[in-house]
Formats: structure tokens, C-alpha cells, sequence
């Protein structure tokens, strides 16, 4: 028996530009026939180019990558919903599969008959069903709604009986493609827990997510899409700064578009932050340079965000997060300073916003956090690595000279 | 106890081992699918089954009416009622398996998106199904056949033969008409006006007799001539047995046609998806 859950060789996927069907196409393949029609670079894409990768029984893999990257025409290719251009691959295993906003019921039928239908499309006895029927039913909170047909529920509860047929039903390999937003808050718990327990069982998974923290605690290893090629495969918490990185970079050529007047009106020149590397209890030292045509206020204000996107301090000005700035026509330079107190080493980045009104402009400065360590000895004399703090001693001197008088006068 | 099973993703996926070893994977879909569809057509309805009675009756009572004098000398002792209800019996089975057959791919669309099963389910547990209609709508067969005091034949026995390669001729059709109108969107709407044109090219409401010799052989190239008429023959037993040459090329053309029809459909359906 394989070790291998999925096996990818060279998957390639060319899909046509436009509609299909009808005369035109009919004519352009008859010009293209006799050496005369457009160049099918013009008609054709690829959605994926070459994609090979292997994934171990276990693991649980998170695809990444920007809207049109080939993260669903990949999992529609493993699990055998389409055709590969070219390529092959292999997958061993009982497949399950939730992919799209959509389920795969048939509308005619009642809920159970749908279940039903789930399992014997992965193959399943109708007994083996049954035993996890009730199961089913229960997670997906659709108790006494199973004998309607499925045309009469909602989107929600058309999403929630899916999933839970996806989760419950006997897969040793399981497909996920966005699925994080269904239901309340309390399902998504319920769900995340579950499937954490049925990758604890041994279970491979391959997770389509945007949510950067769902992929970063869930996988064990990520792949990254880019226009359709592999550009990335690796741990996840590498594999998601890569990808932050790219979206930076994607959103930078997007400059924000505001409407505020001031604010088209400057540039960033630079933006620096004078040491990447910080350690506990340092300071972030950032500097801007702001080319502005005319003078004026702008508001400042700055946070911190984790490896995953996530907020997790804010600047406090005086009074709230913004600060209130003269700008003058032409060089301004502008300093901020942040301690880094900071829950755990690992990459962050300092956001800078600059705001007039409604409108405003973000410029991001990444930044790691490192650990500074000294060696103490323990109670057993033992070498103990500890993190190091800056400390400043200075001689106090008010107290000191009011020390000295009491003891010359008295 | 579950078996683990697993697969191979490529290009192109004609027939192979993989094949039939997939299709017993999923056998206990294609009767699902089968119960599905009858149940779904009779739910919400009052009358149910008797809608698919009443087809072929009210034909069947349209061509008495008008053709019953025209064609009677070329049916000898036969009552057309009888003969005519016995050419629309066998019709209605290829003519519904056929339209659905074609469309399946349309029926399950957004389903095929979603989940893999093998494409080839679809259309093939439509046309299975429709014997279930089959049965429904013999069974006024067998009160006309009382009424006009007609004792069926031994012969009825060979019937199954004759609704096999009927429905081997209407899957192979429809699996092709079901592929390429995934692609071109005409197919839907010319399947339609195809039905009611070709059931005036088989001897439904006539005999073949009223066909000349000459060119009887061309029109039974069309599979369905000959079985129409091996079908009326063996339960009513009237007249001549149709011709050899005419069943052989009847089951040949049926044979071919499901061969065909099923390697093309295998063939293309791996990229249906994309175009559905």
C-alpha cells in the first residue's frame, strides 16, 4: 500500500477565454484548421502549468494563492470533476469533497435521500451510511428538516448538511475549498474541531482557504499558486509570508485611489525602519519621507500585524489611534517609534496609516522579531537560556542629594 | 468496512479495465439514480402513472380516428387500435429514452460540478428507467389485447431482446447527443423536432408493407423499423415474420451504435465540466 495519498505529475489545465458553441467558434476552428486563425494564446489560458507535487498519507495540505491562481481547477482536477490538459496524477484513497459555495444535492430529493446519495457516490453500502446517519443529521443541526426536499432549505442549511455528509462520511482523503464560511460562529467551531479530529485519525486533507490563520494552525504544509504554476511548497508559516509578500506587492502596483485632496497630493519617497531585526523590549524606529505639492493636516496612525494578517496592536495617540500632522509643501520627514512588546518571536509587519476624511493610504514595513537570550544559572547551578531585557541604571541623583543632606545635617 | 480504493487522473480516459471496475464501484448509483428519477417524476402529481398511459392512448386514438381507414387494408385481420397501440408501445420506450438519455447531462448539470461520478451514469440510468414507464404503459396493451380478444403469442417471450437492442440503439444515440450538446447548445432544441420526424420513418401507425420493395431495405437502416415490427409480430403474430436480412441489420445497427455512442461519450467526458 502506497504511502502516498495524492501523487501529481506536470498537471496542466488550459481552459478556452471565451463562450463556446455557436458559429464563430465553428469558423475560428476551421481558420485555425487551415493555418489562418488567431493564435490560440489569444482564445486559450492555462490555468495551471505544470503543478507536481506528492503528498503523504496525513498530511494536511493548504493551497494558497491569489483569486485566478488554480487553487479550485487543481482540487476540480484531483478529484476527477475535470480532465487535466495534460499530466497525470494519482489519488488512493475513499474521496470526499466539498468544493464551491455549492453541494452537489439534488434538489428533488429530501435531505436523507440526498445523504444517501452522498455515500453512494463515495461508494458506501447503505448500511455503512446508516450507522452514520444520525450522526450526520445532528451536525448539521437539521434534525425533523431531513424529510423535505432539499429545494426548500436555505442556502445555510443546504451548506451545513454538505459539509457534514463531507466530514462524516467514510474519506480517507478529503477536499476542501472554501468552506470556512459556513454557518455561525458556534458551526465553525464545531467544524474546525471535527476535522481536527479526523486529521488527528489520519486523514489526508487538501484545504482551499483565504483565511491565512485557518491554513496557518490547520496545515502541516502549503502550496502556493501563482497564475496557475507552483511556486512554493513548503511550511506553511514560510509558505503564508511569501504569500503576504506577493499581495503586498500585487496591492502596491494599486495604489489607493482617494479622494482626498491632500492626500493626492504627497508621495511616499521612503520608508524605513532603521533595525529589522528586534528583540523584545526595542524600539521600532520608523522614518517617512512625504513629498506633498501643497501644505496641510494629515492623520497618522499605525498597528501591528502578525504573520497571518491578523491586528494585533495598535499606535495609542493622544486621543485615539490618530495623530494630527503639518505637512508642508515639499520634504517632510516624519519619525514614529513603537516599543516591541510582542507575544512571540516570528515576522510582523508595521502598518503605517495616512489618512485625510475618509480616504487613506497604507505602506506596510515588515519587520522579525527576534530572540535575545542570555545564559543565567539555575538553582542547580544548571545554564538556563532566558530572554534578555535592556536595562538602563542611573544614579538618581534628587534622591541622592537629599540622602547626603540628612546625613551632613544631622 | 470500508475498501480502500483510489484512482488515476489523465487527459484522456477511453475504456479500459478502469472502466468496468468503476462502473461496479458505483452500481449502487446507478440504481439510485434510477429510483430517483421515477420517484421524482410521480411526486407531486395525482395521477402519477397514468400520465404515461395516456400518451400513446390518445395517439393511438388520433390515428384511428384519422389514418385507421387509410392503413387497415395493409394490416389485414389485425384491429388497428391494436396494431397501432403495439408500434407506439415499443416508440414511446426509444422516443423517451432518447430524449432523456440526451438530456441528462443538462438534468444533473450542477451536480457534475460538484461531485465525480462516472459521466456515463447519467445517461445510462434514463434510459434504464424508462422500462419502468414501459411497463406502466403495456399494461393497457394487455386490455386491448382482452377487449379485441387477441391471445398474445409464445413468441412475447423474445420481447426482452427486442427492448434490449432498443435501448442499446437509444443509449448509444443519446449518450452522443447528451456529449455534444454540452458543447453545442442546438442539440437540445433539434432532439425535439428529430423524435417526431423519425417516428413517421418507422412503421408506427403502418406496416412496413406499406413501404415499397425498393426501397424497404434503405428504410430499415433505421434499427428501429425492424424492431417495431419483430416486436408487433411476436406478441400479435400477424402475417409474416419481418424479414432476416432486416432484423440482422436492426441488431447491427443498434450493437454499433451503442459501441459507438458510449467509446465517444467515455472519450469526451472528462472535460464536460467545462463547458456544461
Amino acid at each position: 500500500m502506497s504511502e502516498f495519498a495524492i501523487r501529481a505529475k506536470g498537471l496542466g489545465k488550459q481552459y478556452r477565454l471565451r463562450d463556446v458553441g455557436g458559429m464563430s467558434e465553428l469558423a475560428a476552428r476551421v481558420a485555425r484548421r487551415f493555418g489562418r486563425g488567431k493564435d490560440a494564446k489569444a482564445t486559450h489560458f492555462w490555468a495551471l502549468d505544470d503543478v507536481s507535487f506528492d503528498i503523504r498519507k496525513g498530511e494536511v495540505v493548504g493551497i494558497l494563492g491569489h483569486n485566478g491562481a488554480g487553487k479550485s481547477t487543481l482540487l476540480k482536477i484531483l478529484t476527477r470533476i475535470t480532465n487535466p490538459t495534460m499530466g497525470s496524477a494519482s489519488v488512493h484513497g475513499r474521496v470526499g469533497m466539498l468544493l464551491e459555495v455549492g453541494t452537489g444535492f439534488h434538489e428533488d430529493l429530501t435531505g436523507q435521500e440526498n445523504v444517501y446519495l452522498g455515500g453512494a457516490i463515495l461508494g458506501m453500502t447503505r448500511a455503512e451510511i446508516h450507522e452514520k446517519y444520525e450522526d450526520i443529521v445532528a451536525f448539521a443541526e437539521m434534525d425533523g428538516f431531513m424529510d423535505l426536499a432539499v429545494r426548500h432549505y436555505s442556502s445555510g442549511m443546504k451548506l451545513r448538511l454538505a459539509l457534514s455528509v463531507a466530514i462524516h462520511l467514510d474519506a480517507e482523503v478529503i477536499f476542501l475549498d472554501e468552506i470556512w464560511a459556513v454557518g455561525d460562529h458556534a458551526f465553525q467551531l464545531k467544524t474546525w474541531h471535527r476535522i481536527e479530529e479526523l486529521i488527528a485519525s489520519g486523514r489526508t486533507f487538501v484545504i482551499v482557504a483565504h483565511n491565512l490563520e485557518t491554513i496557518g494552525r490547520l496545515c502541516t504544509r502549503c502550496l502556493l499558486l501563482d497564475h496557475g504554476r507552483l511556486t512554493m511548497d513548503g511550511k506553511p508559516g514560510e509558505v503564508i509570508a511569501q504569500y503576504r509578500l506577493e499581495l503586498r506587492q500585487r496591492s502596491k502596483s494599486q495604489r489607493a485611489t482617494s479622494e482626498s485632496v491632500m492626500l493626492q497630493s504627497i508621495d511616499i519617497a521612503g520608508t524605513q525602519l532603521m533595525a529589522e531585526n528586534l528583540a523584545m523590549g526595542d524600539l521600532l524606529d520608523c522614518r517617512i519621507t512625504l513629498m506633498a505639492q501643497r501644505p496641510g493636516h494629515l492623520k497618522m496612525a499605525t498597528m501591528i500585524r502578525d504573520n497571518w494578517g491578523k491586528v494585533i496592536a495598535a499606535g495609542e495617540a493622544e486621543h485615539g489611534r490618530w495623530t494630527s500632522v503639518p505637512v508642508g509643501a515639499g520634504r517632510n520627514l516624519f519619525r514614529c517609534q513603537l516599543p516591541v512588546a510582542l507575544p512571540a518571536v516570528g515576522a510582523y509587519e508595521l502598518v503605517v496609516q495616512i489618512a485625510e476624511g475618509d480616504a487613506m493610504i497604507t505602506t506596510e514595513l515588515p519587520f522579525t522579531v527576534v530572540e535575545r537570550e542570555m545564559l543565567v544559572k539555575d538553582e542547580h547551578g544548571q545554564d538556563q537560556a532566558v530572554p534578555a531585557l535592556p536595562m538602563i541604571w542611573e544614579t538618581d541623583e534628587d534622591a541622592q542629594a537629599a540622602t547626603v543632606r540628612l546625613v551632613t545635617s544631622g | 468496512m470500508t475498501v480502500s480504493t483510489g484512482y488515476e487522473v489523465k487527459p484522456t480516459s477511453l475504456l479500459s479495465r478502469e472502466f468496468v471496475r468503476e462502473i461496479w464501484f458505483f452500481r449502487r448509483l446507478i440504481g439510485l439514480f434510477i429510483w430517483r428519477d421515477i420517484i421524482v417524476r410521480y411526486k407531486n402529481t395525482l395521477i402519477g402513472a397514468a400520465w404515461y398511459v395516456l400518451q400513446p392512448l390518445a395517439m393511438m386514438l388520433v390515428f384511428t380516428v384519422f389514418f385507421g381507414g387509410i392503413f387497415a387494408r395493409y394490416i389485414g385481420p389485425l384491429p388497428y387500435p391494436v396494431f397501432a397501440y403495439g408500434g407506439l408501445l415499443l416508440w414511446q420506450l426509444f422516443s423517451r429514452s432518447l430524449s432523456l438519455g440526451s438530456t441528462s447531462l443538462i438534468y444533473f448539470g450542477p451536480m457534475l460540478g460538484k461531485v465525480y461520478f462516472p459521466r456515463i451514469i447519467a445517461p445510462a440510468s434514463f434510459v434504464i428507467g424508462t422500462l419502468f414507464d414501459f411497463f406502466i404503459t403495456s399494461v393497457l396493451m394487455v386490455v386491448l389485447m382482452a377487449v379485441y380478444g387477441i391471445t398474445p403469442k409464445a413468441t412475447t417471450l423474445l420481447v426482452p431482446f427486442v427492448l434490449l437492442f432498443t435501448l442499446m440503439f437509444s443509449m448509444g444515440c443519446g449518450s452522443i447527443l447528451a456529449a455534444v450538446d454540452a458543447r453545442y447548445r442546438d442539440i437540445r432544441h433539434a432532439v425535439p423536432l428529430m423524435i417526431q420526424v423519425w417516428m413517421f420513418c418507422t412503421p408506427v401507425m403502418y406496416p412496413i408493407s406499406y413501404i415499397p420493395e425498393k426501397w424497404r431495405l434503405l428504410y430499415s437502416v433505421n434499427p428501429m423499423v425492424g424492431l417495431t415490427e419483430a416486436f408487433r409480430w411476436m406478441i400479435l403474430g400477424v402475417g409474416d415474420p419481418p424479414a432476416t436480412v432486416i432484423l440482422a441489420m436492426s441488431a447491427g445497427v443498434s450493437i454499433t451504435m451503442f459501441v459507438v455512442g458510449v467509446l465517444f461519450f467515455q472519450k469526451v467526458q472528462g472535460t464536460l465540466v467545462d463547458t456544461l
